[in-house]
């Protein structure tokens, strides 16, 4: 085998190539540093919702259909669900859970804000098996104020205490921690600090005097309030399993959707059906309304495979053409090794040897870059990728694989192309290189900017349209909003709370409302009378107070805000989108009923300008706005300050704990809060920006390796020139002119599928703003520009060449 | 052991032909030491190929101990090469990753030969050329002298039928040179055939016989040690 022989060579030539070596090497590893980065976090997205047993078998049932004018498609579904589904008896198990409100929570003296507490169904963890480390669940979640938390919660308020038989309070309600379970991984589609039991919630409603709600949310099928999951029986078709169940419920929705057009005299049609979701799609395929955490784009996905294979394959090309550069003295080197007696096999193998040489440097560099970086990666992408090359034996083995391919990939090139040569051709130098051979070369290059182009191209149109979303006016102006969440806990004293607060120095206006962008909207069902036409409408609403409009800034189109002086608690504000929906032609005129409550007529008042109260993802789409009720919880309190004013958020603090009872103080400026609908898109575009730097430096890694073949090749001819006395300018334009063309032709062809792409992403916006044809331009003649200076560089070198012998 | 018959080599460069070798008939016997001379561009080493298997003629015969070698595939020709023949360069074809004692190991290792028997023969070699003290070094540490008997040393650690030498002291000073024709000349004596290219007549004095080539033709064949 020569193994030793192989692996000396190969590292004594390493040492001699010095800084040629490394740069190759280097590629190499950034090759590899990407993929293994990609590995991670594909396997990450992978791995959602794989952690409980049989999750092949475990589905979530969705709701789609129509409601009134609304199409619902949404992942929740009603409660009397569950009931229908056990009674057909395919399933081993049916699990509900409701998430509950951001709320606090206390235990002694400790008290946070908590949105992770979900009420479940008393088997909860029969059907997500997530281990239990404290207390006993056989009998689950099956008395009232019963909690389960997860192990971060109980160190967060128990320390080293067993929680186990201690109470924590929610909202006036004690719970009894019957059980610690295990933290879910990070790959979940849901995630919870606290499973209370379910039958808690009657209590609750019972408590906020809700009696209507405690009669009906239980049965009601119109109301679609909780998530339901289901493990089908082994064997069972999940497809002839919903249909069944769909054929159920029929049965049950009928009355009471008869009911409804009974008592509403309505003539709309009411729909529903459900279809079942497997647990481990929904992370990739599942975007309805009410998602449990916000889903991946298996597009995504795909390109960054496509983009850690690409690269892989061009660093091992650059990785060929380096290794190929120096020819001559490989050529005569090999040429010797014939006549010493090397079989061609051997030559093969002495190459692939010293591929694999550099692909393990490769690897142990990348290796550690990877441990060193991936923190940074991590904050840097918002991702939660853990690397431990020792983890098991399936990682030791995928690093192997892939180290073997690269090093196979990148060294049988060389391998062939010399073993195959005749000794006499390659010892007397005479060897020259086939146009084709030089014309491959090129190519490579061409895909190698071509991908660099794509990759800047579409990076900076994400960036373009992140900077849009940022500048563009949404129709209100969120500039200097603080935002102080659960403002719920001032509600009593609401007024006092204003006005002590606009005392504070720089403060313009107070407000208060239940939803800011990103927020689900309230969905009110309306009934508009158009002269015996009545139809029904779902209208999003936001409940606000007088001052919202101000510190909003939203702009009137006709009337007046809505304002509790002037009597307007049965008033309403539409948008400009609602109107056009509801076809009024005069809206300040005509009255809106609630739907299911005739005596609550509202009152337009006034019409307000359209104003991205979502996001730039969705259209503008019709708005009600009614003033909050006395009794009515409110999510946020918004102060206006004035331009450049530091609020002393301090006295701010001290004004919210004389009125809120110790709720804690919790705010951000809405600036931020709106910045983070878009931090998914603004994750992708940083990795984007990564992999299009990456893939720069690879490309210009690849123009350094032509440029010193196309030297080697072209060596006698520059060396007899130089002694003509050319000057170094038409060497290096001539040594440019032989690869400038693959150069331009790479940023060409790549220009049209960075369009495309570029509007394949802009489509999941509804506000989008393309970036200018001149941000084209620019990169094509900045990569044709970096090109030409590794030319230079390298041809700085090679023009001093003189001749030899 | 070898005998050529009518060897013609045509080098085709697209519609360009150049015959470097006319006609060439030349027999070397087992022990011989034989020179060909010639002016650059004679083609001495396109003779010097031929011979060694390097290449292939374009017309003629060759026997190479016995097998008419003139049609043979690449792959069989290096098979007939491995071992057989040794090389000795003009620029001595070191291999520079590899220290003296790896260089002169190479063949060896090629073939295959067991750890124990590679070290027995190298230490053999190093100390017949005095260069036992260079064991460790590289070619780049060496003098052209010393880099040619590493290079003689390689050429015959596998006891080959035939050694080709092309103008082994084109590289060398006349004192170094001197030193490397002795050491030809010893290894003849020890019955090693060799065949030699050079184009200095004072050199080939050194041979037993002396092939002078002009283009491509042989003009004289000098049979001094025949008489």
């Amino acid at each position: 085998m020569m193994l030793n022989h192989h692996i000396k060579v190969a590292i004594r030539g390493i040492r001699k190539q010095g800084a040629y070596a490394l740069l190759n090497i280097l590629g190499l590893s950034v090759g590899l540093v990407l993929g293994l980065f990609v590995i991670l976090l594909v396997r990450h997205e992978l791995s959602y919702d794989t952690s409980f047993s049989d999750s092949q078998r475990i589905y979530r049932l969705a709701t789609e259909g129509v409601l009134g004018n609304n199409i619902i498609k949404t992942a929740t579904s009603p409660l009397p669900l569950a009931s229908v589904v056990e009674e057909l008896g395919d399933v081993e198990e049916v699990v509900r859970f409701i998430p509950g409100a951001n709320n606090v929570v206390q235990y002694n003296d400790l008290r946070y804000n908590e949105d992770g507490f979900m009420f479940a169904d008393a088997d909860f963890f029969n059907l997500f098996d997530v281990e239990i480390l404290r207390g006993n669940l056989d009998e689950g979640l099956a008395l009232p104020r019963q909690v389960v938390i997860t192990k971060s919660i109980a160190s967060k308020y128990f320390d080293t205490e067993n929680p186990v038989g201690k109470f924590v309070e929610r909202d006036g309600i004690k719970y009894k921690v019957i059980g610690v379970c295990d933290d879910l991984p990070a790959a979940s589609h849901f995630s919870f600090g606290f499973i209370a039991s379910i039958s808690t919630i009657d209590e609750i409603l019972l408590r906020k005097g809700d009696s209507t709600y405690v009669k009906n949310w239980k049965e009601d099928w119109l109301y679609l309030n909780c998530y339901t999951y289901l493990k089908l029986q082994k064997g069972i078709d999940n497809k002839s399993f919903v249909d069944k169940v769909n054929r159920e419920k029929d049965k049950l929705i009928a009355p009471q959707v008869e009911n409804i057009m009974k008592s509403e005299q309505s003539t709309d049609s009411i729909e529903l059906a459900f279809f079942a979701q497997n647990l481990r799609n929904i992370h990739f395929e599942s975007h309805l309304d009410s998602e449990l955490s916000s889903n991946s784009k298996p597009i995504y996905i795909q390109l960054f495979v496509f983009v850690a294979i690409f690269v892989l394959l061009t660093t091992c090309v650059n990785f060929m053409n380096l290794t190929t550069a120096k020819l001559k003295m490989k050529y005569q080197e090999v040429g010797y090794r014939q006549l010493v007696g090397a079989s061609r096999s051997q030559l093969i193998m002495q190459f692939l040897v010293e591929a694999l040489i550099y692909g393990l440097g490769a690897t142990f560099i990348s290796m550690v870059l990877l441990e060193i970086l991936l923190p940074f990666l991590n904050s840097f992408f918002d991702l939660n990728l853990k690397f431990n090359f020792f983890r098991g034996w399936v990682d030791f083995f995928g690093i192997l694989l892939v180290l073997l391919f690269v090093g196979l990939l990148a060294g049988s090139f060389p391998a062939f192309f010399f073993s195959g040569r005749k000794p006499e051709k390659l010892i007397s130098g005479e060897y020259k290189i086939s146009k084709s051979g030089f014309v491959v070369r090129g190519l490579l290059v061409t895909s190698q900017f071509a991908v660099a182009m794509f990759l800047v191209v579409v990076a900076s149109a994400m960036w373009w349209q992140i900077n849009f979303i940022r500048q563009n006016d949404p129709g209100f102006n969120s500039d200097n909003i603080i935002v102080i969440e659960r403002g719920h806990a001032v509600r009593n004293d609401i007024k006092t709370f204003k006005k002590d607060v606009l005392n504070v120095s720089g403060v313009q206006y107070v407000g208060a409302c239940k939803s800011l962008p990103g927020d689900d909207y309230f969905p009110g069902t309306f009934k508009l009378s158009n002269g015996g036409d009545d139809h029904v409408l779902m209208l999003p609403v936001n409940y606000v107070d007088d001052d919202y409009f101000n510190v909003m800034g939203i702009r009137l189109k006709a009337g007046r805000f809505l304002n509790s002086e002037l009597g307007d608690s049965l008033g309403i504000n539409l948008n400009v989108s609602a109107v056009k929906e509801l076809k009024m032609s005069k809206p300040l005129d005509e009255k809106i009923e609630i739907f299911g409550n005739e005596e609550w007529a509202l009152r337009t008042v006034g019409v307000v300008q359209d104003y991205n109260y979502e996001s730039y993802f969705t259209p503008i789409k019709p708005l009600a706005l009614i003033l909050l009720p006395d009794k009515m919880r409110f999510e946020y309190v918004l102060i206006k300050h004035e331009e450049g004013a530091r609020i002393d958020m301090e006295s701010v603090k001290d004004i919210w704990n004389k009125y809120s009872e110790g709720a804690p103080f919790v705010y951000s400026s809405l600036n931020e809060r709106i910045d983070k609908l878009y931090e998914e898109d603004e994750r992708i575009a940083k990795i984007m920006s990564v992999f299009a730097m990456l893939s720069l430096f690879i490309a210009i890694l690849g123009v350094i390796a032509l440029v010193a073949f196309i030297i080697e090749y072209k060596s006698n001819s520059i060396a007899v020139k130089n002694v003509m006395g050319a000057s170094r300018q038409s060497i290096m334009g001539q040594v440019f002119s032989m690869f400038g063309v693959y150069v331009i032709v790479g940023v060409l062809i790549a220009s049209l599928p960075a369009y495309w792409a570029i509007l394949a992403w802009g489509r999941s916006y509804a506000y989008f703003d393309f970036v200018g044809l001149s941000t084209f331009v620019i990169w094509a003649l900045t990569l044709i520009g970096l090109s030409f200076i590794a030319t230079f560089i390298q041809t700085f070198r090679g023009a001093s060449l003189r001749p030899v012998s | 052991m070898i005998h050529a018959r009518n060897l013609t080599k045509v080098l085709r460069n697209g519609a360009i032909e150049t015959t470097v070798l006319q006609n060439v008939n030349i027999d070397i016997e087992q022990g011989e030491y034989v020179v060909i001379l010639g002016p650059s561009g004679s083609g001495k080493t396109s003779l010097i190929n031929t011979i060694g298997l390097i290449d292939k003629p374009t017309s003629g015969e060759l026997f190479f101990m016995g097998h008419e070698v003139s049609r043979l595939k690449e792959r069989q020709r290096s098979n007939l090469r491995r071992g057989g023949i040794g090389f000795i360069f003009q620029n001595f074809g070191l291999i520079d990753e590899l220290n003296v004692y790896e260089n002169i190991e190479l063949p060896l290792q090629y073939l295959k030969y067991s750890k124990k028997a590679r070290q027995v023969k190298v230490n053999e070699i190093l100390s017949k050329f005095q260069i036992s003290h260079l064991r460790q070094y590289y070619p780049k540490q060496l003098t052209a002298l010393q880099k040619q008997l590493v290079a003689i040393g390689r050429a015959i650690i596998t006891n080959p039928n035939l050694i080709i030498a092309d103008e082994p002291t084109g590289n060398l000073s006349s004192s170094c040179g001197n030193k490397v024709m002795d050491t030809l000349s010893s290894l003849n004596e020890e019955g090693y055939t060799i065949v030699m290219a050079t184009h200095s007549a004072t050199e080939a004095e050194r041979g037993q016989r002396v092939v002078q080539l002009f283009d491509g033709h042989v003009v004289t064949e000098n049979i001094k040690s025949r008489l």
